[in-house]
């Protein structure tokens, strides 16, 4: 089973290239301390210093380990987008992506990552700190549109799917 | 492995044990953040820990309105597994000891 997406060209290729840097960040050297991969595997114990950094210790190569798994499986769903580079293409042509059910957590998980990274970039704090005329935030603020999108095509695959085996 | 008939001291010795340190429960809290949707949050509650469609809204909310909110309590093991899949979903979320 799968759920299908509609992504113009340009999106396809946009979202295989913030894929290539987010796979480089995650992949490493990471440095310790970048914001956005701090961001990326917060500190669980704030208060104590001992049980944050043996949590730490246990727990991140798994977690940066599962972000570069996820990006790759979404990477693999975006293939088409990196090839024909001699063919001219209309940029705003629609596309279909079948995305695999096992696929929609990486999906929404790397959509995510990716839009911390950007929030994390562009230094965004506090929700009033969202200023639309910034192109700075054109990046983020489609990402959060195509994860909307992702997160309601995967509720409704969700909702059949329950009313299929309910 | 066999185990000897209980002696009646060894059972007091374990009960005093058990009632000197009594089990404190965990608990996982979810912070407020600017960037993570609303729709998402919900969905995470809701398909990770399974919680009815309700809870995980009234959840979110709680998040989002005060700042943060206890989303599951429990064994500190638990609460460090939830913790780290909460981290992979990018949710900022830490791990605590039960205010007693």
């Amino acid at each position: 089973m799968t759920v299908t997406i509609s992504i113009a060209w340009v999106e396809g290729r946009n979202l295989l290239h913030l894929l290539d840097e987010f796979l480089g960040l995650v992949e490493g050297p990471r440095d310790g301390s970048d914001p956005a991969l701090k961001r990326l595997a917060p500190v669980a114990y704030p208060d104590d210093h001992v049980a944050a950094s043996e949590f730490s210790h246990g727990t991140e190569s798994e977690l940066f380990e599962r972000r570069r798994s996820d990006a790759m499986a979404m990477h693999d769903d975006l293939l088409e987008f990196g090839a024909g580079g001699d063919t001219p293409r209309d940029p705003l042509a629609p596309y279909e992506v079948e995305v695999p059910i096992g696929h929609i957590d990486p999906w929404l998980r790397t959509l995510t990552a990716l839009r911390l990274v950007v929030a994390s970039r562009l230094g965004v704090v506090s929700d009033d700190q969202h200023d639309p005329g910034d192109p700075r935030f054109h990046v983020y603020d489609w990402l959060g549109y195509r994860l909307e999108d992702l997160i309601q095509r995967a509720d409704e695959a969700d909702a059949a799917e329950d009313s299929a085996t309910g | 492995m066999s185990i000897p008939a209980s002696a009646p001291l060894l059972d007091e010795q374990l009960e005093e044990q058990l009632s000197a340190a009594p089990l404190v429960p965990w608990q996982l809290v979810v912070w407020d953040d600017p960037v993570n949707l609303m729709s998402y949050v919900v969905r995470v509650f809701r398909r990770y820990f399974g919680y009815p469609e309700q809870q995980a809204t009234a959840l979110m909310l709680a998040v989002h309105n005060e700042g943060h909110a206890v989303v599951a309590t429990g064994p500190r093991e638990t609460m460090e597994v939830h913790a780290q899949a909460m981290h992979e979903y990018g949710l900022w979320a830490t791990v605590r000891k039960a205010p007693q």
